[in-house]
């Protein structure tokens, strides 16, 4: 079983009291699997429903951010392999 | 320095990178106009020479109020920032406590975490007659006053705090023999009791990122071998290089950093410098002299302004101790009391 990987980088490495601050998260995991569910409904009757498609991942990859000083990082956005962070200088 | 952690977690393992940051808290190179204030009446007078001593010299960037402690009134911090804001000034605030240490605070305290100056003035100590370190009672109002401070900086833009030492006269350390003499004392209970206050200053500041703690390092030795150690203290509560505390030699002038009579006692406090912590100086007095003065009737002025030569021999002082920002009396900048001297000077130190 392969470790996930994952690299940060902030977009930049001084800040003044209040501004902004975004950290990007590069992250993967190379055990990591999308599958896609078929899903068909068949009711008591015996009738039944299109098949439909679901993706779903098993065991995803969950990040977890802290920091020293205690900040409070809010994620904007995740695209399931980068995700971005801000918090307040 | 800050540092942001990301971990990324499956069931089965976990990995984690970090990311290094600085919030800069102390900002470029500042000069800091500073006048001891007793209340917000008293603070008011000095609305006129604030005014003219920033016409005089533009580089003035800020505008500081000393306070003692014991006269301390929280609407001295608006009163403050309004006169700074009037002029587009930076403001900052700093008490002193030593024999200004509220009574009220001290009549809290047992005996043995009392003493005395020369002249019977009461002031708290950093350790206990049993020789252990640290007074609770001061602690808890020190804390208090610091939150108090920190909160209403952090609401209104203001960003820097100097703290009080345990001090006697000023707010600087005292080390002299009224407490090397007081039961209980030994160099590593004063050490300790100095550190504990630092520590409090860091905990207080995890709630506001923004702002920087000042403590003086120097004062009435023997501290040649304290003040680094405190200096250490800081740079290991709030991370090396950290732009949120600094340390501060009150004792600048043309002639040296730290107001030491004996070189080999400068010597000693310069190695606070190799530190890795963020360094300002306080003129160890105001200079100035009257325009009216006249050598041929007058007796010398006590404190006389620099000469351009003092001036730059100063600022060379100051560039060799690093400095990030100086503090430098209010009278000093006087129009009337030759403060044009410093404006050429102070402006491209700023710009440097």
């Amino acid at each position: 079983m392969a470790a996930p990987t994952v690299t940060v980088s902030l977009d930049k490495p001084t800040y003044a009291p209040g501004e902004k601050m975004t950290l990007t998260v590069n992250y993967a995991d190379a055990d990591t699997k999308t599958i896609t569910l078929t899903v068909v409904a068949t009711d008591s009757a015996g009738n039944t429903s299109a098949p439909t498609t679901v993706n779903a991942v098993i065991d995803p990859v969950g990040l977890t951010v802290t920091s020293s000083p205690v900040r409070t990082w809010t994620k904007v956005s995740d695209t399931g392999s980068v995700a971005v962070f801000t918090a307040t200088a | 320095m800050g540092q942001v952690t990301v971990t990324a977690s499956t069931a089965g393992e976990s990995v984690s990178a970090s990311a290094s940051f600085v919030v800069d808290a102390l900002g470029p190179r500042r000069v800091w106009a500073i006048q001891q204030v007793s209340s917000v009446a008293n603070l008011s007078t000095y609305a006129g020479q604030l005014a003219d001593a920033v016409a005089t010299v533009p580089a003035i960037g800020g505008f500081g109020v000393r306070v003692p402690w014991n006269l301390y009134t929280p609407d001295i911090l608006p009163a403050g920032k309004a006169m700074a804001d009037k002029h587009g000034r930076a403001y900052s605030i700093r008490f002193m406590a030593g024999v200004n240490t509220p009574t009220a605070v001290l009549d809290s305290m047992d005996a043995g975490h009392i003493g005395f100056s020369v002249e019977g003035k009461p002031f708290p100590l950093p350790f206990g007659a049993d020789g252990v370190p640290g007074n609770a009672v001061f602690e808890q109002a020190y804390r208090e006053m610091l939150t108090e401070l920190a909160t209403w900086c952090s609401a209104n833009s203001v960003r820097l705090i100097h703290c009080s030492q345990y001090a006697r006269d000023w707010a600087e350390l005292a080390h002299g023999l009224e407490v090397r003499n007081a039961p209980g004392w030994t160099q590593a209970a004063f050490i300790e009791g100095h550190r504990r206050l630092i520590t409090i200053a860091r905990e207080v500041s995890d709630a506001f990122p923004g702002l920087v703690f000042e403590f003086p390092l120097s004062g009435h030795g023997p501290i040649g071998t304290v003040s680094p150690l405190l200096a250490d203290h800081m740079a290991a509560e709030f991370g090396p290089g950290s732009r949120r505390v600094t340390f501060q030699g009150n004792g600048w002038a043309y002639n040296g950093r730290w107001g030491a009579a004996d070189p080999a006692v400068a010597t000693q406090m310069d190695n606070c410098l190799t530190r890795l912590v963020a360094r300002a100086f306080q003129a160890i007095q105001p200079w100035s002299t009257p325009a009216t003065y006249d050598p041929s009737t007058d007796p010398a002025p006590k404190n006389p302004q620099y000469d351009s030569a003092q001036v730059a021999s100063a600022l060379a002082a100051a560039d060799g101790g690093g400095a990030d920002y100086l503090e430098i009396y209010l009278p000093t900048f006087r129009s009337s009391m030759g403060g044009a001297v410093w404006a050429d000077p102070l402006a491209a130190w700023v710009a440097d």
